[in-house]
């Protein structure tokens, strides 16, 4: 067997081992004494009910988009479509358990923001991966060019190389064109399926914050908040998860088509860095796939 | 400490004054610090489970007596200085806290004697 088929399976291997340690260690459970607070324990239920539903419901979307348009072109919208599936799972799931929290006539002089819940590692990572993918949809938007059906989704460059025509050799300049490279044709989409996640996001993470809630209760408050943090880190994750999965597509399809003819050194290189790129962010995405899938104890430490 | 609001529904008192007491009584003895930033008036609506109104009128009062300030876009919070009531209104609060004061230690099963003694020692 080649390096080429040992290389890549080790990559796996150890991504899939350090996966699940990472899973088995975030595996806690928030404890709470649940006949004391029936309303609490309906909400962790409902809370992990839905993000498991939005789950299933969110790769059924992602095959489903996945096949829609010409080229690929559904591959780059599926993992948004299937990131709002489950960030709109947990949003329903919130919904459905709005006042469980409540003691209706007792509050406490407390100011809850979205700042008190989000996990600072996952928010900054998620945040790094929107300026990344903005830069780099950006960047292969504004260089394809159309392919011969005039759709924008080809690479095309040019090289000097020396041609003999019978007497010397003279140079001359051949220009290649390849593709399927991710230009508009496929960033359009994309951007407005990332655009509607981060927006539907946004709207959950003020939802959860603003869940009511008898603050008066501390041990309710510390139960309460646990629960918060952790449907705040799964709406951020899904978003991470989305993020970084429609940049390791992007990147590996800009890859192949900029070292399909590496005529020049530059180009080679260029198809090396994006498929280090798609690399890092399948890495990523295995990361929060794990956040999603393995809800942490909603203490707020590191994920 | 989180501190507590209270509405007793049983309390002919409007919700929005019995909101407004409580906020006045926490500011006044320090519970609440300064520049605290009080819940938004929708997150405390939903809370207690009251109409928004009520929370507003209650900031409303609160703002008039100079205990909390509202700023646009950045919400209400505790005046950084409180300022000197007026006498009148002094006396209004004053008698707010001795009823309050007395209210609790009946409920607690003291004679006004015990009371009046308690609150001797602590001026003394």
């Amino acid at each position: 067997m080649s390096v080429l088929f040992w290389l890549p399976a080790a990559v796996a291997l150890v991504l899939i081992i350090a996966a699940a340690v990472h899973a088995v260690r975030r595996s806690r459970a928030i404890t709470f004494d649940e006949e004391r607070y029936p309303g609490l324990a309906a909400l962790r239920g409902a809370t992990m009910r839905s993000r498991y539903l939005g789950i299933a419901a969110g790769v059924i979307m992602f095959f489903v988009v996945a096949g829609l348009g010409r080229f690929g072109q559904g591959l780059f919208v599926a993992p948004a479509a299937a990131g709002a599936v489950v960030i709109a799972a947990i949003l329903v799931g919130q919904r459905l358990t709005y006042t469980r929290a409540r003691t209706p006539g007792i509050a406490g002089v407390e100011r809850r923001q979205v700042g008190d819940y989000l996990p600072a590692r996952l928010a900054t990572t998620a945040a790094a991966l929107v300026l990344v993918l903005a830069a780099v949809a950006a960047w292969t938007t504004l260089v394809a060019t159309p392919d011969e059906s005039g759709l924008a989704r080809a690479f095309t460059h040019s090289c000097t190389t020396q041609v003999w025509d019978q007497q010397a050799y003279h140079e001359q300049v051949v220009v290649y064109m390849s593709g399927p490279f991710p230009g508009s044709y496929y960033t359009a989409g994309m951007a407005i399926g990332v655009l509607a996640v981060l927006a539907l996001a946004w709207v959950g993470l003020v939802a959860t914050t603003r869940r009511p809630r008898n603050g008066a209760d501390l041990e309710l408050v510390r139960v309460d908040d646990a629960l918060r943090r952790q449907t705040v880190e799964g709406i951020v994750a899904a978003v991470g998860l989305v993020l970084a999965a429609t940049l390791a597509g992007l990147c590996f399809g800009a890859a192949t088509a900029v070292g399909a003819e590496p005529c020049a050194a530059v180009y080679a290189l260029g198809s090396w860095a994006l498929a280090a790129a798609s690399l890092a962010a399948l890495a990523l995405s295995l990361w929060f796939a794990v956040i999603v899938l393995v809800p942490g104890d909603g203490s707020g430490r590191p994920s | 400490m989180t501190v507590a609001l209270r509405l007793e529904p049983g309390d002919p008192t409007p919700p929005y004054e019995q909101l407004r007491r409580q906020l006045a009584t926490a500011i006044e003895s320090g519970q609440v610090a300064p520049e605290t930033r009080l819940p938004t008036v929708r997150q405390l609506a939903a809370d207690l489970g009251v109409a928004a109104g009520t929370v507003m009128r209650a900031y409303a009062e609160l703002e008039g007596e100079g205990l909390v300030v509202t700023r646009r876009g950045g919400g209400t919070s505790v005046s950084a200085s409180p300022s000197t009531l007026p006498a009148v209104e002094l006396q209004r609060r004053l008698a707010e806290l001795a009823a309050s004061l007395v209210a609790q230690a009946r409920r607690l099963g003291a004679a006004d004697d015990e009371i009046r003694r308690a609150v001797d020692r602590l001026l003394s």
